[in-house]
């Protein structure tokens, strides 16, 4: 428990891509800021300094560079307890599903440096993955576009007789490519397994309204906050580009009572698809953080990262009661000027001080 | 001026209404029933009280299929 609940707080958030598929990292620093102003440090880790979010006008006060997460856990904890010596990073928001994994398997080590966090533990995270989210549905009463487990080309030959084209291609962590073709879809079978490795997925493509939810829960498992938002725009990647914020109390209440039952701590978004003729939701995915569009939570009356923030402290939080409709996001580009010598400076020092900038 | 957009809070969806459809929404949920609301589009669009009552009663029971009466 935090002892100075009004003290300052150093954060250091992830997942700072910025373009046309952004990471979440610089929607959740908006919310932090948009919550305490300067009354805080905001800190940018990122595995690669070309991710354009460590450079958003205004917003971190500091960047470091740190290793890919592929580097496993003890680099992981190592560049943290390096990067400490500097700044005293009290809450770490993990961003990526692979640096809310990571936090997971080394809370303990991350608590011993001071830094807190707000992630579900490993078995959460297993048992809300892609392939095993049918059962996971029904529990609730979701429904659930038909998945099938790809291991070898020959599954892959086999999900192009049972599925009826175009439907999609995932792999097993992130990605995911509409296939209409037995052509495109081998070379993308090709490619998701050159980039994640097996097992891949083969999904029906179901048509409809896509609803995304935001939840936030607590320690205990219980839920705290929940923002529904309809994509009104997307990307030719299909990443959203607008939408606008929904009242779905009754999904909100599956949602919450599905994750619940896998004991989830911190945020998650939910994914899901509509069909407007039956009224039917289908599960797409669970993913295990906050997503790109969380700014939105802010102007929905649940600025859901700060919250996330002080359960990460150990402070306590209301859960939120009312969500405000109608509220649209709109994404747009931003130009960013940087001196070339801060590039330098952050990839041959791996550290960076933007404060005031 | 009269709001145009109606937005429908469970899914999203938001509809356009012209001027008269955006006169007869405010009219109705302001306590105004359709046989006023009628008259008036009686008299500012020259056409006969029973015309207008029907093309009225008949917006009506679109919003209200579309769940849309009681929001703005």
């Amino acid at each position: 428990m935090d002892s100075l609940p009004n003290r300052s707080l150093t954060v250091a958030i992830t997942g700072l891509a910025a373009s046309d598929n952004p990471g979440p990292g610089v929607a959740v620093a908006r919310c932090l800021r948009e919550a305490r102003g300067p009354r805080q440090t905001l800190v940018g880790l990122s595995f690669d300094h070309r991710f354009t979010g460590l450079y958003a006008t205004g917003l971190f006060d500091e960047a470091f560079l740190i290793p890919a997460p592929a580097y496993g856990d003890r680099s992981f904890v190592q560049a943290l307890a390096d990067i400490r010596r500097q700044t005293a990073i009290d809450v770490l928001v993990p961003a990526l599903d692979p640096d809310v994994g990571l936090c997971a398997a080394t809370r303990r080590s991350l608590a011993a440096l001071g830094i807190h966090t707000l992630v579900p533990d490993a078995a959460a995270i297993r048992r809300r993955a892609k392939s095993v989210l049918t059962p996971l549905a029904e529990t609730v009463g979701f429904s659930a576009p038909r998945t099938v487990t790809l291991l070898s080309q020959t599954a892959m030959t086999a999900a192009l007789r049972d599925f009826t084209l175009p439907f999609f291609l995932k792999g097993s962590f992130a990605d995911a490519r509409l296939v209409s073709t037995a052509e495109q879809a081998h070379a993308e079978f090709e490619r998701l397994v050159g980039q994640w490795g097996f097992p891949l997925l083969a999904q029906e493509r179901v048509l409809g309204d896509e609803l995304n939810l935001t939840v936030l829960f607590n320690r205990k498992s219980e839920l705290v906050g929940a923002v529904p938002m309809r994509k009104l725009g997307v990307t030719d990647r299909g990443k959203g580009w607008a939408g606008v914020t929904v009242r779905l109390p009754d999904v909100v209440e599956r949602a919450g009572a599905l994750l619940r039952s896998i004991d989830w701590v911190g945020p998650a978004e939910v994914e899901m698809i509509r069909d407007p003729a039956s009224n039917r939701f289908y599960l797409i995915e669970i993913n295990p953080r906050f997503p790109a569009w969380t700014y939105l939570t802010a102007a929905a009356g649940q600025n859901l990262p700060w919250a996330a923030v002080q359960l990460a402290m150990g402070r306590e939080v209301r859960p939120f009661r009312e969500v405000r409709p109608g509220q649209l996001f709109v994404r747009s580009v931003e130009d960013a000027f940087i001196p070339f010598d801060q590039v330098e400076a952050l990839t041959s020092s791996r550290h960076l001080v933007l404060r005031g900038r | 001026m009269d709001p145009r957009f109606l937005f429908k809070e469970d899914c999203g969806d938001v509809f356009t209404l012209n001027l008269t459809g955006a006169l007869v929404h405010r009219l109705y949920r302001e306590g105004a029933v359709p046989e006023d609301i009628a008259q008036r589009l009686a008299r500012s669009h020259g056409i006969s009280p029973g015309q207008a009552l029907g093309d009225v009663l008949a917006f009506l029971a679109q919003v209200r299929i579309h769940g849309l009466l009681a929001e703005s």
